[in-house]
């Protein structure tokens, strides 16, 4: 990764993706000066959003009112919110959830988009947490390695889950998809579920995973295989 | 950490017409006492103590730099409006937790739109609809709104002087990543830049701003 401290700026500005995001968010904890500086961005963000301060439409002061009427408020905490890994209570692989933003691709109709918003905010609330676990974790371990046919992938794995970053990916082609596979052995190949693909880019949780083992790519028809069926554009072993 | 140089002395969290109790504004007909509005930390510390009538105060203060930054990001108005909602309900939700040590109450609601702003871009089918639709042409036009809406606001005038101070392309690339919404390898698309030369772009900019603005040059 490039060198956080000369992320700071686009950390503030929300131009960061969220491995970037969480690598500079765990730099900005043993670099008090990155989060002055970071901090004073923020401040400089608050003036910019005056410079474009527009009346709201009349109604909804109404609705925020009443909705706060009827929301109960946070009990203080205690200290800054803790960064450490959440209880493990998730699925066994095969698991994966695609990165927020993808879980809508190809949907949308307007009637259902605030709904749709609302889940996929949960749900990028939930892979940023789980990234950010594996991404801050002081033992994890990276691996990258070229795909075929253009782009590079990156295996981040930190106590037993990983996360699984591509970039500058081709298109898989019409009616095929990408599908991600936690590799045992040869005769221990388990699906991790289809990744799609935004502006070139993917990124997915897997979790249960161990040194040893390797995250590799093929190209499957629409709607994955069990098995590969054509020959991985990448393997990533697990560190 | 960060803390107190945090606090910029002039405190812009004032919208200028709280200026000093010295005018006619700053007396109650009848006679009440005279009541100076509130900065908005303490309004906020108010808010956290669930007190309703402050979070009217707070509402009416930063609805309009809420909606107006949504507006600005998502260019959807009615996406806005969500997104303001949302932010607004969840400032009042979490004030409990809001830690005055870490920077101003303003900056807070501001950080927290902006994320929210930018995650509903990145999460939403408009992305798409509107990475198809933004040229070059078009960004120059959004670039053109948010100048001129900045100039026409006195009490960002201090903004406007800032952004004037960037270099031009300092400028293009805080703009097109703040009040476009756009992450920097968009930005680098637009702009035709390396995605380094970006990065550091940004990075020159806001420290620019920061020092032009007076951002934590109290001490």
């Amino acid at each position: 990764m490039t060198d956080p401290h000369l992320l700071t700026g686009a950390y503030a500005l929300d131009a960061l993706d969220d491995i970037e995001r969480a690598g500079v968010e765990r730099h900005l904890r043993d670099c008090p000066e990155c989060a002055t500086e970071v901090a004073e961005f923020h401040e400089v963000g608050s003036w910019l959003a005056d410079g474009v301060a527009l009346p709201p439409p009349s109604e909804l002061k109404a609705r925020v009112l009443t909705q706060v009427r009827e929301t109960r408020q946070e009990s203080p905490a205690a200290s800054a919110p803790p960064l450490r890994r959440a209880p493990r209570a998730v699925p066994r692989r095969p698991l994966l959830v695609a990165a927020a933003a993808v879980v809508l691709a190809g949907t949308a109709s307007l009637g259902g988009i605030a709904w749709q918003n609302h889940q996929a905010a949960e749900t990028a609330q939930l892979q940023a947490s789980r990234i950010a676990s594996v991404m801050t974790d002081p033992a994890r371990t990276e691996s990258s390695a070229q795909v075929a046919g253009g782009g590079t992938a990156t295996v981040v794995a930190a106590d037993g889950s990983a996360v699984f970053a591509a970039h500058d990916l081709t298109a898989p082609g019409k009616g095929k998809t990408y599908q991600l596979w936690v590799i045992g052995s040869p005769h221990d190949i388990t699906s991790a579920g289809l990744l799609k693909l935004r502006d070139g880019d993917t990124q997915a949780w897997v979790a249960d995973v161990a040194p040893g083992e390797s995250l590799a790519v093929s190209v499957e028809p629409e709607g994955g295989s069990d098995q590969p069926t054509t020959t991985p554009v990448t393997n990533v072993p697990i560190a | 950490m960060a803390a107190r140089r945090l606090r910029w002395a002039g405190g812009h969290d004032q919208p200028v017409d709280d200026a000093p109790a010295t005018g006619p504004r700053a007396v109650v007909a009848g006679g009440d006492a005279p009541l100076p509005t509130q900065s908005l930390d303490v309004v906020l510390e108010r808010v956290a103590r669930g007190d309703e009538a402050a979070f009217e105060e707070l509402y009416d203060r930063m609805a309009g730099t809420v909606f107006g930054m949504a507006r600005s990001v998502l260019r959807d108005p009615h996406q806005a409006e969500e997104v303001a909602q949302e932010v607004l309900l969840e400032v009042w939700r979490t004030a409990p937790r809001f830690e005055a040590a870490r920077g101003s109450a303003k900056t807070w609601i501001c950080t927290m739109a902006h994320r929210r702003a930018v995650d509903r871009v990145r999460s939403s089918q408009a992305s798409r609809a509107r990475e198809a639709t933004v040229g070059a042409r078009q960004t120059e036009r959004d670039y053109d709104v948010v100048v001129e809406r900045v100039e026409t606001r006195l009490e960002a005038e201090r903004v406007r002087h800032c952004l004037e101070g960037l270099t031009v392309r300092q400028k293009d690339a805080v703009t097109l990543a703040y009040y476009g919404g756009h992450s920097y390898a968009q930005v680098a698309t637009l702009l035709k830049l390396p995605l380094g030369t970006v990065k550091t772009r940004l990075r020159d900019g806001l420290i620019r701003l920061r020092d032009c603005l007076g951002v934590g040059s109290d001490d």
